[in-house]
Formats: C-alpha cells, structure tokens, sequence
C-alpha cells in the first residue's frame, strides 16, 4: 500500500512539474503557431532570477515573483523584438527562437558565467501523507500545479480576455474585424507564455541545478506532453499525468531508457492517430 | 517564390575563389607550412584540444589552465632539450566531430609533438585516427572507463578500478554496512564503473540490492528514488555525471534518502559537484578520487600556489578531472628529455616505467599504457569540511585491455 | 551562362591545392552543404518539412561505420549501399504513414521530430550495434583492400560527389518533376483535381532526398572515420535546418554556401571568440528572421539581373480536334449520374439524397440560395470531401471513393470557384503540368520536354483571354479575370467527360461574363462533356443553361429549363429575400 501511495504521488509530482513546462509551451504552439524553442531559456531567466533574489536576502515567494517577473520582462521584450513577426510561419519560429535561445544562453554565460547556481528548498522536510514521509515541497508543486491550471482554465474559458484569446487563436484576421487588437493580445500571451516558463523556472531550480543550459533537459518531455495533448489546453493534464505515469512505472518496473522510447511511442501513434484541424481550438 | 537557379553560377565562382584564397591563406600560417619542428629556432609545439564553449568547460577550463601552467614552468626550467614549449590549445565546442576537427589542425597545421585530450570518451574516440596517421603519443589525461588500449593512448587518470578497488572495503568497514545499490548514466563509463564495483562489492563480502541506470539529462529521479528507498539498501554508488548529480542528490534528500541516511560512496563527484550540492546534501559522502585540491602534500602546495599566482583565487577549482594534464605533460616532458626524441617510439620506451612525483602523489605509467597512482578517500563532514580518510599509493589500474 | 554551375566543381579541386586538414574540412562541410540543399529540395521545394534528414544522415554513417568495421574495410562499400536502402526503406515506410492522403505540414514534422528524439536514444542505448556513447572509431578511409585514399583525396571524393549532387538537384529542379513539386507544394488540392497523385509526388521526393541524404552521411562517415550519437541527434538536425532557412530553403545553392560558410566560420573563430562567437550566431539568426525571413540566397537572387531567371519557354500545341465522341454511337448515350449523394459535417447534414443526370454535351446549372449545399456538390463530386453515401458515374465508369487524382484521371474535370494556378510559374508551365497531371506519374515528369498538346477548346479560351501571347508570363502578373480563363483553360487541356465549373464567372467583368458564356457553350457543343456549372449570375445561366437544377437545404428542389424553373412558385418562394442580392 505504501508503495502504491507512494507511486500515486511520485506520478503526480512528476506530472505537475511537466505540466506547468507544457502549458506555456501549449499556450504558444496552440493559440499562436509559435514552437518556441527558447522556452527553456526563459525557465533558466526566472531560475536565475530566484537564486539571485534569493541571494539578496528576498523570502522565497518573492524570489518566486521576481522569477516569473523576468522571464515575463524577456519575454515580452522578445515578442516586440522578434517574436511578433513569426506568426505568419510556424517554419520560421524555430530560427528565430533557436536564434533565441543562443542568445539567452551566451548572454547569461557570458555575464554570469557558466558554473552550476545552488536553489535551496523552500519547503525541506517531508511530512506524512497516508502513513507515507513525502517531501513538502513536492506536494507544493502538485497543488502549485492544480490552482495555476484553474486560474488559466478560468482565464480563457470565462473572462473576456479569454475569449478574445481564443478568437485570435481561431482566426486572427477575423477577429481583428470584430475590433479585437490581435498584436497586443499576441504579446499578452506570448508574455503569460514566458512568466509560466519562468514560474516553472523557478519551481524546478530547488530539484536541479541552475545553469545557463538547464532548458533543454525539460523541453523536450514538454514538447512530447503539447504533441499528446492535441489541440486542447486541458488534455495537457492528463497528456501529462499519462506520461508521469508511464515513464514512472515503466523506470520502476522495466527500464529507464525503455521508459523514454515508451512515451516516444506513445506520441507516435497519438501523431498518426488523431488527426486534427489546423487552427481549431478546444480549451 | 522564384528559384531559376542560374544566379547560382557567377556565386559559385566567386565562392570557390574566395574559398581558394582564403585557404591558401591559410595554410601559410606560420608553422603551417614548417616541416619538422626541430632547431633551435622554431618551438617544440604540443597540442591540447579541450571543451572551453561547451558543457564540459567546467573540466575544460582548469583543464587548459594547468597545462598553460605546466608549459611554463617547463619552460622556465629550460624547456625540452634545449627548445622552448609551445601549447597550441584547440577547442572541440564539446563535440566529438569537432574535437576530430581540432585534433586534425592541431596535427597537421600545427604538428604538434604530441596531442592531450582531457575531453569525453566519444572525443576521445573521435581523435583516435587522426593521432594513428601522425604517429604521435595521444594523452588522455581525464578520469576514464579504460577498456580501450593501444601502443599510442597513454590513459593518465584515473580508472574507476583504481578509484573503486581500495575504497569499497574501508567503506563498508567505517560503516558496518554491506548492502549497496548502484546509480548510473546510462553510457559506457557509468556501466563499466558500476560492473567494477560490483565485482569489488562481492569480492569484500558485500551485496548489491539494486542497480539502475538513467538515461543523460534526465531531471526527474523519482521513479528511481522509488526503487532505492524499497530495496534495503544501506549504501548508494552513485555514478550520476554533470548536471544529473545536482538533481539526483537534491531529490534524493528531499525523498529522505540523503547520504545522512544512505552513505555514498562516489568516483566521479568532484569539488565542483559538491560545491553545487551544499554542504548538507554532501554531507556524509565518500569519494575516491587521485586528486584534491586540499591535499596536503609538498607538492600539492606547491602547484596550488603557483595556480593561484598565475589565475587568481577565483580561477576554477582543479580536480582530478584535470589535474593529470600538468602531471602528464611534465611526464611527457620528461620522458622526451630521457629519450632525446619526440617520436613516439622513444617516448613510449621512456615513459612506460618512469615515476612522476605530481602534486596528485607518484605517476607511473605502464605496460598498457595506463597509471599506477594514489588514491584518496576523502569524506564530506559538518559544515563542508572534507576529512582525509586514507590514501592508497601505487593503485594499479585493472588489467582490461593490453597493448599487443 | 547555363553551363557555367559547373565551376561549383571547381569546389573540390581546392582539395588538391590546400593542407591536408583544409581539404578534409572541405570535404566535410560540402556533405553537410549538400545535406542542406537536400533538406531544401524537400522542404522548399515540395513543401515537406521534416526532421528525417538527420536520421537518415546517422543512418548513413552508422551503416557505413558497421560495416567497414565488422566485414572488413571493403564492407564500407556495402555500407553504402545499405545506407541508401534503409534510409530509402524506412523513409517509404514513413512517407507511406505519414505523407499520404492525411498528410499534414505540422504532424508530419513533428513525427519524425519524435523519431530523431527516439533514434537519439536507441543509439545510446544499442551498443552493441552503435558503439553507444562512444560511437564507432577508426572507419577506413575510401579504397580497396590495402589501398585507401589519402584525406585529402577523400575529401576530393566527397566534395565532388556533394557537387555533382546539388547540380543535379538544380537540374532536377528545372525538370517538369521539379516544377510540379513546386505547383503541388503551393495548391495540394488543385494540383489532385488535375490528375496529379500528390501523395506519390510527396513521397517520392521525401524518399529520394533521404536516399541521397544517407548516402551523403555514409560518405561523411570515411572522412571523419568516426560516427557517434550525436550524429543522429536533434542538435545536430536542428543545425541543418537553420543552415537551410539562413541559405533560403527555396534555393539549393543558398543551403549548401550557407552550411559551408557557416561551419568554416565556426571552425575559425570559435576558438578566438570562444562564447562569443555563439553569441554571434544567435544575434545573426535573429536579425535574419526579422530582416531578411527568406534567407540570404532569395535575398541574392533578387538583386541579380532577372533575365538570369528567365523560366523555360513551354511548347504550346493546338490538338488536332477529334471528331466528335459518341455522336454515332448506336448504343446507350453514356451519361453522367449522381445518385443518392449525401454529405454531413459533423451532425450538420449539408446535403440529402441529392440526384442528377447530365448528358454529353448538356449543360446543367446548379442554383440555389446561398448555404443550399451547391458547392458541396461539386467538392463531393471530384472528391476533396468526403461523402456520407450517394454512387456517380459516367457510363459505366464508378468515381466514388475514389482519390481525387484518380477521379481525375477517369476523365471528371474541375474549376474551382478562386483561380488557385500557381502564380510563381508561367502560364505555359501552368498549362504543362495540366496536360501531365493525369497521364504522367512522376518518374515521366523527369525526362519529359517542356512541349504540350492541349485541346482545342482550352486554346479557344486562351485565345479569348488573350493568354496565347503571353505563354512565358508569370500566372502572378495576370489579371484576376484573365487567371480565371487560364483555370478553365487548365480544366479543359486533357479531354473529358465530365466538367465542373464552380462560379466560372466570379470577379469577371460583364464582357468577360459574356464571353465566357459563349464559350462553354461552345465548348459543350463542340467537346461535349457533361457540363455542371455553379453560378450566381443568372445571365450567365440564362445563356447556357439546357437545364436547371434548384437546390435547397441540401436536397433537389425544382428542376427543368430555365423558364420552366423561373416560373416554379416553390423556387420564388425560396429565392425571396435572396434573390434581390443577385438581381
């Protein structure tokens, strides 16, 4: 039974941290075309930016506040930048935010330089949880995880600003016949897009390393979550859960590696067998 | 769009010429053109391609410092037989196509004497041709799985046999514990340290529960957490490398499974690693390793002294990752001197046999290329102290391969 | 000037005149230059994207690698070969699941984008294959037996081969195959209604271009002598493709110097500007996305003299008109027959059981008010969505569940409603690939003339819309009137039977209307097809009509000539309200 417990809460972690990478990834390739490929990156700004608040004697939740600060401050200077004239062509988002990415990683080695920053844990210790000893800061990250997705759920589905969102997201032209400002709601998200980055930046920095590079460990399991969500922004809970679940119990059980190339599996045939599309959204 | 591809030819001209200039340029470097670099005049160049942009810079970095080091403080003493040093650095970006590319320059524009490598296995692998066609000794100077050997590879660094042999039994001993459970990267240095380990953990009437390996670059450790806290495990090998260290070890303490609980002992955790993990997640952990900056012996003062003279007190942390680059080089120096040659024959004649004293204690190296050397068992206590347990000399390294 | 693309050989004569370390850095990067033209052809050029390239090129290598290794230093030979056949297999395997009629531009990258991360692994983890980590070291050189090629020679080998393959990848660029890529890249749809099997059009050019791509890898292989995971890695993939969006993807010579330039930069000053030189390059992407999008080769070809761009002249011919089909023929007239033809999308039930028959050499027109389901006739007809039920057929000849290029070739012709030509080629070639769609499959497209047979009644119209001069005009500088009388001069180049024209008239002037008019009359009289013509304009109809079908709420309404049709109440009922926008 413990194990069982165990497992249940090792999967929901797993998926809470993996799932908060995706949903600002899915924001971005879902409602603008953009495959950001410096999504990475702006989890390494706000990680950077927690130690350093960190190091300056700032509490924990503000440290939190100035990560997802900076990685919004970059990110929305990046979409004025260059970011706003990729919508046209998906093809050209991988340059330009590849380019990025370069960028974002050798600016910060240069200027901070390349060695591994220390994120302390806010929250050490384990507590009980059903006769179990399970780190706190873990069950902080599955209940961080669970309110961000109501707060973004509710965003889109019953503000107006969320409305909006979507309609750009179905047919920017046409909503900027309705007197919607497309452009300005494109740095909206793509800005929501990189403060979720850097939140998560800052959220995984205490169960890692921070470094320049850091980014590219996660996005690649994020990109796998955003392929098996589909279309949808609420399919990347359980596209997340399924995932945690199957690369948890397949290490457990079988192998780490087998466990990789399992959920690799499972995108491939997610890919061949729902076919989508383009442009229509489901949140 | 348009594509009627006939621009295509006045560009390939001026692109093939541009191309034919700048080359022959090139290739006018000086030293470039000189034939062997003998004389009085010309200096005696050695090469090291080392990873200065990429993830390895960590290694890199103190890697090409001590080399700079080593060069002048030969040259200080009056150079090889009678000639100046010259170390022509190469970075490889932390690829091994690019190392096969830099090794090739630095072979064939620069002629260097001889080539040093403190780069990964796959670079290493990489270069192995381009030094064959030289004929020039090739120095691996970084903690490596062995296993490959040949007339030209000199293996500087430690094997995880030497690093594993002496210490698994002490461990076990100091903590009255005999069950382990062995971690690795999922590649080739982590398996063939963890297949050592287990033969050393048999051999000294240990156990292992358990034994897993991850893939490179893998963030989340729960899955594997699991497993070990549901073995009876009483003793982790870890042999998790770069990054994998800091969220393994972090997760792993959080999860209760810390070396407070669950001593480790370690091969591949250098300073750098322990820096980044804090005191209190080092806490309680061993590490095997030729080489720290702490040890007090003569000539270990002596080289830190000089390295901080030279880079500054905030230059990079020499560990045993990069230390036999400065012991191997003055090695070699040596051997050259001896033998009255830089050709390979007469430096692997000199060499093979010859006891270096390095500030990682005696060097030597032998038939198979590889080094006999200390080892020292260092233990992380309260407040990020390290306590010298014990230290090993003239380890030798396991018989894996032999040059024929 | 045509010829002179063959100083580009002039490329791996370097090798010969520099260091050996030059020429072997010369060998490499023209592999990876070609490599990038190679990912252009596909993804520029035929509009598939993918990151297959750099496992095909792994592929290559390893095989390359395994073999020299394990048979003996010869065996690299059969490691080439093996190199082209499994990355060909394995992208037909792929091109088969993945390019086919639910072929999209997304999915599809991102599929082999999972395959590079999948194959990533399995070539760590596959030691004993693959080397794991380590790789494989110490691959032979070219040669046989004892005898190698120098590095230098080798990288002459290699260069010349990289070379040889773009010039042909230009060259194949200039064939009809090559042009057809572009046009079914640019209008997948239109180019299916014209005969073309766009799927084996796609496929086929993925699977070459991965072929060769494997082939480059293999070869790449014996000059670096080593081969190792990262090779095959998404890093790597990702390098290549930047290297063809900075060379534009659109151009073959742009990739390959900007892939050469690149990685001779890289090797020269990484080491002076170490992180620098990193910092460089992403700034340097980042200003070409914004400044320069389309990358520096379409940037060059712009500034140079546009009549070194000139398109191949496209022979048009007048066929000699055959004596009219089926005039005498004793037995039953064949016909074309809809019957029971029902569309929904989603729960939305768009058409019911709708049912028509059209003669050879009547023409039928479908109205109705809008939404009342006529468009999506003829869409359901020539196949590019898909049918609840319903059976047509001309004579004996079944088309449904038939793929629109088949439908197609079975003689059922279409106009769309928007002209959807391909504007970046002439209205010769426009007209070339109209001829070929439905008689060639691609392997013809190569060595086939730029020479055309077109029907008389499709040079009728090209004479009415003044096209017959302007045979070497880009489609792109026609007049939106003109562009229409080139689709319907498209539609009619082959002969057929059936003939759909949706909306011919759209955006016409009243002349032009006019024209047009007299023309399907004609070309019914003279041709004889069974004509269905959507339209609003109800002069048009007036004019050409022999009978009038009235749809509505997706079924059959009222149906006889015009004035019988006119005169229905049930039809004046349905048109009130509507029908004052048509006047």
């Amino acid at each position: 039974m413990d194990v069982v417990i165990n497992e249940v809460l090792s999967i929901l972690s797993s998926a809470a941290i993996a799932s908060v990478i995706a949903l600002g990834l899915g924001i971005t390739f879902r409602l603008m075309g953009i495959i950001n490929l410096a999504h990475g990156e702006f989890m390494m700004i706000g990680a950077y930016a927690a130690v350093y608040a960190g190091a300056i004697g700032l509490p924990w939740p503000l440290g939190l506040l100035a990560g997802v600060l900076a990685a919004a401050v970059v990110g929305a200077l990046a979409e004025v930048l260059i970011v706003r004239w990729l919508y046209s062509s998906p093809e050209l988002s991988i340059l330009g935010t590849y380019g990025l990415s370069i960028v974002l990683i050798q600016g910060v080695q240069v200027t901070l330089g390349k060695g591994y920053l220390y994120s302390s844990n806010p929250f050490p210790g384990a507590i009980e949880v059903f006769g179990v000893a399970y780190p706190i800061y873990r069950l902080v990250l599955i209940g961080a995880a669970a309110v961000l997705f109501l707060i973004i759920l509710l965003l889109l589905n019953a503000t107006p600003l969320g409305t909006k969102i979507r309609a750009v997201a179905a047919d920017g032209k046409l909503a900027e016949t309705l007197g919607i400002r497309s452009s300005r709601l494109n740095l909206v998200v793509f800005t929501a897009s990189a403060a979720l980055a850097g939140l998560a930046g800052v959220l995984v920095g205490p169960l890692g390393n921070v470094r320049p590079d850091m980014g590219a460990d996660y996005i690649f399991t994020a990109f796998v979550i955003v392929i098996i969500a589909g279309n949808s922004i609420v399919r990347l809970i359980p596209a997340a859960i399924l995932v945690s679940t199957v690369q948890n119990l397949m290490t457990f059980w079988i192998d780490p590696m087998v466990a990789k190339i399992a959920v690799l599996v499972i995108a491939l045939l997610v890919l061949q067998g729902l076919r989508r599309t383009p442009g229509e959204v489901t949140v | 769009m348009q594509i009627k591809p006939r621009w295509s030819v006045p560009l390939a001209a001026a692109t093939a010429a541009a191309l034919l200039f700048g080359m022959s340029a090139c290739s006018q470097e000086p030293g470039g053109g000189s034939e062997a670099p003998s004389g009085d005049a010309g200096a005696l160049k050695i090469g090291l391609t080392v990873d200065l942009s990429g993830v390895g810079s960590m290694i890199g970095t103190p890697g090409k410092m001590v080399a700079e080091l080593a060069v002048e403080e030969i040259n200080a003493a009056g150079g090889v037989n009678g000639q100046q040093l010259e170390l022509v650095v190469a970075d490889n970006g932390g690829l091994p196509q690019n190392t096969k590319t830099a090794a090739t320059r630095l072979v064939e524009s620069d002629q260097v004497a001889a080539l040093f490598a403190p780069v990964d296995s796959a670079s290493r692998d990489a270069a192995m041709p381009t030094v064959v066609d030289a004929d020039i000794p090739f120095f691996y100077p970084t903690l490596t799985e062995g296993q490959v050997c040949a007339p030209y590879l000199f293996s500087t660094a430690n094997t995880p046999q030497q690093q594993l042999q002496e210490t698994i039994p002490v461990v076990q001993e100091l903590e009255g514990k005999t069950k382990w459970f062995l971690i690795g990267n999922d590649y080739v240095y982590p398996r063939t340290s963890l297949e050592a380990a287990r033969e050393f953990i048999e051999a000294a009437g240990g156990e292992v529960v358990g034994e897993e390996y991850v893939p490179l670059g893998t963030t989340d450790f729960q899955a594997v957490i699991s497993q070990i806290r549901s073995s009876d495990a009483e003793l982790l090998l870890p042999v998790v490398v770069g990054a994998d260290t800091v969220a393994f070890e972090k997760q792993a303490y959080d999860a209760g499974i810390g070396a407070n609980v669950l001593p480790r002992l370690t091969i591949s955790y250098d300073d750098n690693t322990m820096a980044a993990l804090g005191q209190d997640i080092a806490q309680n952990m061993y590490v095997g390793m030729g080489y720290d900056m702490d040890l007090d012996t003569p000539e270990n003062r002596a080289f830190v002294e000089a390295y901080r003279a030279k880079f500054g007190d905030s230059a990079p942390a020499v560990t045993a990752y990069s230390i036999y680059v400065y012991a191997t080089i003055k090695a070699w120096a040596d051997a050259v001197t001896t033998a009255g040659s830089t050709a390979l024959a007469d430096v692997a004649e000199a060499i093979v046999g010859q006891v270096n004293t390095t500030p990682a204690g005696e060097v030597t190296i032998l038939d198979n290329r590889y080094a006999q050397e200390s080892i020292h068992l260092i233990k992380y206590v309260e407040g990020g102290e390290k306590e010298f347990v014990q230290t090993f000399d003239n380890v030798i390294p396991a018989e894996t391969c032999s040059v024929s | 000037m045509r010829r002179l693309h063959w100083l580009l050989l002039l490329l791996p004569l370097l090798c010969l005149f520099v260091s050996n370390y030059y020429s072997g850095l010369v060998g490499q990067y023209a592999i990876l230059g070609a490599t990038a033209a190679l990912l252009a052809f596909s993804w520029g050029y035929a509009g598939v994207l993918h990151f297959f390239h750099v496992v095909a090129f792994g592929l290559g290598a390893y095989s390359v690698g395994w073999f020299a290794l394990n048979l003996g230093p010869d065996g690299l030979w059969l490691g080439l070969l093996v190199a082209v056949l499994l990355t060909g297999g394995v992208a037909v395997l792929l091109g088969i699941a993945g390019l086919g009629k639910n072929y999209g531009f997304m999915t599809f990258a991102l599929v082999t984008f999972v395959v590079v991360l999948a194959l990533e692994q399995i070539a760590v983890q596959f030691t004993a294959v693959t080397g794991g980590f380590n790789g494989l070291s110490n691959i032979p050189r070219l040669g046989f037996g004892d005898w190698r090629l120098s590095g230098s020679m080798n990288a002459l080998v290699l260069a010349t081969v990289a070379v040889l393959l773009v010039i042909g990848l230009r060259w194949l660029s200039t064939t009809p195959y090559g042009v057809a890529l572009r046009a079914v890249r640019d209008a997948p749809r239109r180019m299916g209604s014209f005969g073309v099997d766009v799927p084996a059009m796609r496929i086929s050019v993925f699977v070459l271009t991965s072929a060769a791509t494997g082939l480059l890898g293999g070869l790449f292989a014996t000059q670096t002598q080593f081969v190792s995971p990262s090779d095959i890695g998404l890093a790597f993939g990702t390098s290549i493709l930047v290297w063809t969006m900075l060379g534009s993807k659109t151009t073959l010579l742009g990739p390959f110097l900007a892939a050469i330039g690149i990685n001779f930069a890289t090797t020269g000053l990484s080491e002076s500007l170490v992180d620098y030189w990193l910092l460089i390059m992403g700034v340097v992407f980042v200003v070409v996305v914004r400044f320069l999008p389309e990358g520096f080769g379409v940037w060059l070809v712009r500034i140079l003299p546009a009549r070194w761009r000139r398109a191949p002249h496209v022979e048009v011919r007048r066929a000699v008109p055959e004596a009219p089909r089926d005039a005498a023929d004793g037995g039953a007239a064949p016909e074309f027959v809809v019957e029971q033809l029902s569309v929904a999308y989603g729960s939305n039930r768009v058409l019911q059981d709708v049912g028509l028959h059209v003669s050879p050499g009547e023409v039928l027109c479908l109205i109705g008010p809008n939404g009342a389901g006529k468009s999506t006739v003829l869409n359901a007809l020539s196949a590019v969505i898909r049918v609840e039920s319903g059976r047509w057929r001309f004579g004996d000849r079944q088309f449904q569940g038939r793929s629109p290029w088949r439908i197609a070739r079975d003689g059922l012709s279409r106009k769309y409603q928007h002209p959807s030509i391909a504007t970046d080629l002439t209205v010769g070639q426009n007209l070339a690939l109209a001829v070929w769609g439905p008689r060639y499959r691609f392997r013809r497209l190569l060595w086939q003339r730029w020479e055309i047979e077109i029907e008389p009644s499709a040079w009728r119209i090209l004479e009415a819309g003044g096209l017959d001069a302007r045979l070497d005009q880009l489609a792109a500088e026609l007049s939106h009137g003109q562009r229409q009388m080139l689709e319907l001069a498209m539609a009619l180049a082959n002969p057929c039977d059936v003939l759909l024209l949706d909306e011919p008239a759209a955006g016409m002037t009243k002349v032009e209307a006019a024209t047009l008019a007299s023309l399907i009359t004609e070309i019914a009289r003279d041709a004889r097809p069974a004509v269905i013509v959507v339209e609003h304009d109800l002069e048009l109809i007036r004019t050409v009509a022999d009978r009038v079908v009235v749809l509505q709420n997706g079924g059959v309404l009222a149906e006889g000539t015009y004035a019988e049709v006119e005169a229905d109440v049930r039809v004046q009922e349905a048109y009130l309200g509507t029908e004052a926008q048509h006047g």
